[in-house]
């Protein structure tokens, strides 16, 4: 053999072996996004939620989803479903805005249509507090928004990479029984495994009441005036707009502890207030969605209920499930 | 002052095993090059301070790359050697190649990484 033919042979292997690699990757369907995929099981690793919930929010076995960020994660799938029936699944991702999470509810929508039952979004601060970029340039930790689109081309792009090799890797294990499938209904109960310590928590809320979200919520790294237009509420009023008259759409305003709520007459009040006339705005141009409350200052709001500014306990979230539930319409 | 410290050697000493002389070499030619990564003196004495472990170690993974390719280069041929003499074009190293090849095109297409360790209550 000589040198060109060496280089010939090296072009053609290396371009056959990344081929193959790639097309096996996108068969495996590391992420179980359903596009191009050999692989037709439902379910995938111990992924976090941004990259786990595209599988999820495609599952056919839910008909109901919860959205939003860390502060409406601690709902409680299987208590949504005896409480107000239909099968829930929680897409929570944490340290998610209305970019992120309409994106998801897209998704989840596309994926079940004609068969969506509640749709249950937390309005917190990444709503209603200072307006951020509404689109990817908002977002204020990294999302996949490719494992989410409409059109294959991003996932096509960003399947080309060694990570997803390695994803796909783990999901074989998990398909063939050796690794654990993350949980399907998106269960994520961040209170698991911690006893509660309420000097701990009370640290937390003067420390500016929230653990590593703060810098997120307070300050959006790059945020339009305030009190301008809020694009994700047009967003989310066309998708509601397109869904049948059959489906309970509960807006949450979580709850926060009584020191990370705005004080009275402050520019925080006005925009939360500003937030709450517009999703009532919406719950009145359509029969079926129900604005629920926590976002006041009341026994929810005092201290012992909270592990930090924003994130309740389970006892909240328990109140939250069965408030949801109470506002329930009476559906055709 | 290398070159002239070892004219003198050899001049009034005994020759050196290269046991000996290959390490002391690369050492000078490491510490020398400091000179010129440094804005100034003070820097310099604290790059040659950390590069004598005062800055401590930090995991083995390092160590272990760096202890293998000095093993590399001073017992194995030379680069020059090696590309010139010694490699014939031969099928299982185009394929070996190929793979390495293949794997860093993949890799160069890695993003962002997306899952982070959100709570610490």
């Amino acid at each position: 053999m000589n040198w060109p033919r060496y280089c010939l042979l090296l072009l053609i292997a290396t371009s056959l072996a990344t081929l193959a690699l790639y097309a096996a990757a996108l068969a495996v369907d590391p992420y179980d996004t359903g596009r191009f995929a050999f692989i037709h099981r439902h379910g995938v690793p111990l992924y976090g939620q941004r990259m786990a919930d595209a599988s999820r929010g495609r599952d056919p076995q839910f008909d109901s989803a919860v959205i939003g960020n860390s502060t409406i994660q601690l709902l409680e799938p299987s208590r949504l479903d005896a409480n107000l029936g239909g099968s829930f699944v929680n897409l929570a991702i944490p340290g998610t805005g209305p970019y992120e999470q309409l994106t998801v509810l897209g998704w989840f929508l596309r994926h079940h249509t004609g068969n969506v039952r509640t749709v249950i979004i937390g309005m917190d601060a990444a709503w209603c507090d200072t307006p951020r970029i509404f689109g990817p340039a908002g977002e204020s930790y990294p999302f996949p928004a490719w494992l989410y689109a409409r059109q294959p081309w991003s996932y096509l792009g960003h399947m080309f990479s060694y990570k997803s090799l390695e994803a796909g890797i783990r999901r074989l294990n998990v398909v063939l029984g050796h690794a654990n499938a993350a949980r399907p209904d998106g269960y994520n109960d961040y209170e698991a495994g911690k006893a509660y310590d309420p000097n701990a928590a009370r640290a937390r809320m003067i420390n500016g009441g929230v653990e590593n979200d703060q810098a997120e919520d307070a300050a959006p790294a790059s945020a339009p005036p305030p009190g301008g237009d809020r694009p994700e509420f047009a967003a989310l009023a066309a998708m509601l707009d397109g869904l049948p008259g059959s489906v309970y759409v509960a807006l949450v305003f979580p709850p926060r502890e009584v020191s990370s709520l705005p004080q009275p007459g402050s520019q925080g009040a006005s925009l939360v207030a500003s937030c709450k006339s517009r999703a009532q705005d919406l719950a009145q141009s359509h029969p079926n969605i129900r604005v629920i409350d926590f976002l006041k200052d009341g026994a929810i709001s005092q201290p012992g209920n909270f592990w930090d500014g924003i994130h309740y306990r389970g006892v909240v979230a328990r109140q939250i499930e069965d408030a949801i539930a109470q506002a329930k319409p009476a559906l055709r | 002052m290398g070159l002239a410290a070892g004219v003198l050697w050899r001049r009034a000493l005994p020759p050196m095993p290269t046991v000996l002389s290959a390490p002391l070499t690369f050492a000078f030619v490491v510490f020398a090059w400091v000179f010129f990564r440094s804005a100034d003196l003070s820097q310099a004495a604290t790059m040659f301070s950390a590069m004598a472990g005062a800055g401590g170690i930090h995991g083995t993974r390092h160590l272990v790359s760096i202890l293998l390719a000095a093993l590399i280069a001073f017992l194995g041929p030379t680069s020059q050697d090696v590309a010139l003499q010694r490699l014939k074009p031969a099928r299982w190293s185009a394929a070996a190649a190929a793979l390495v090849l293949c794997l860093i095109l993949l890799k160069l297409g890695d993003d962002t990484n997306y899952e982070f360790v959100y709570f610490q209550f």
